[in-house]
């Protein structure tokens, strides 16, 4: 596949993806703070979804069901909530109501997420694809963890080369 | 069962590349057109996560402390570059950035024998080496 064909095919995915995340935010009834996301990512590329495809590609395996596009992109999702509440950032989560309704979606995207490794009929079995979801969401967590240590305020030259790494490797390894 | 090891081990290289070239772009001051909104420029510095760029930063010129903890907006922003820019931190992060994106290409050779797989997931790595923040960087 050519540098250009494979954009386009990048943008494609994203599009089905735009598609499907509307769908499960007008199911689930997804709050505020899930819709400010999809208006930010929209018509983005979504780069671990494009993985997905890439990863079929190259499996030589057949997408017999979009949805499994999904299941990045929904971790991606809880993870910027689950981010958003840690942070703060920006105090765009000062309102309470926004914070709750955070709190609720990011345990709703879980179960969404489940419901989704157990139904689609994949490339993976719905087994191991469960377990990418949780091993990523506990590994990027880990690394979240060892970000919050790094502070500027209280920075000391000691092992913070390896500690970045460490860091970058946790919240970037294991299908997330 | 597929094996995914080597798959985990291309998004450690390739998810540490993309960690880097984002420390990089937080100090990015964009033109007007750009995507990137005013309270994500210093977003590092002002919510004290210490970053790659930072680091090498504070370890040639401590004044950078001073910041902490500091109102930051568009009257000091040029202020804050001036002082990163009297470092070496720009340069040694873009250094540590190719050697991540060589990594990955590396270990693509390596391990995947297929030329059109390869290639695919070579692209990837070019998204994060044609990003026009970084290259705006590398004229400093």
């Amino acid at each position: 596949m050519n540098k250009k064909k494979y954009f386009e095919k990048m943008h494609s995915v994203a599009s089905i993806v735009d598609r499907l995340i509307l769908l499960e935010i007008k199911k689930h009834r997804l709050g505020p703070v899930t819709q400010m996301i999809y208006s930010k990512r929209k018509k983005k590329i979504k780069m671990r979804s494009s993985i997905i495809y890439l990863l079929a590609n190259y499996l030589k395996k057949e997408i017999n069901d979009e949805r499994i596009y999904l299941i990045p992109e929904l971790t991606n999702y809880r993870l910027y909530l689950s981010n958003m509440i840690l942070d703060n950032k920006n105090n765009m989560l000062s309102n309470r109501n926004r914070l709750n309704s955070a709190i609720i979606d990011m345990h709703l995207i879980d179960g969404i997420l489940m419901e989704l490794c157990y139904s689609i009929k994949g490339f993976i079995s719905s087994t191991e694809m469960w377990r990418f979801v949780s091993e990523s969401t506990y590994y990027c967590h880990k690394g979240q963890q060892l970000e919050d240590s790094l502070k500027l305020s209280t920075y000391t030259e000691d092992n913070f080369l390896d500690e970045y790494y460490e860091k970058s490797r946790l919240m970037s390894g294991i299908p997330y | 069962m597929l094996n995914f090891k080597i798959g985990a081990e291309f998004l450690e290289l390739f998810g540490t590349a993309l960690h880097i070239s984002n420390d990089i772009c937080d100090i990015c001051i964009p033109e007007n057109n750009c995507f990137k909104k005013s309270q994500d420029i210093f977003s590092d510095l002002k919510n004290d996560r210490l970053n790659l760029v930072y680091y090498f930063a504070l370890n040639e010129n401590p004044t950078l402390r001073k910041f902490i903890g500091k109102e930051i907006n568009g009257s000091n922003y040029e202020e804050i570059l001036t002082l990163i820019k009297t470092t070496s931190s720009i340069k040694k992060s873009l250094v540590y950035n190719k050697r991540n994106l060589n990594s990955v290409k590396k270990f693509l050779h390596l391990h995947l024998k297929d030329n059109s797989g390869r290639d695919s997931l070579s692209y990837l790595s070019s998204v994060i080496a044609t990003n026009k923040n970084l290259h705006s960087l590398h004229t400093i």
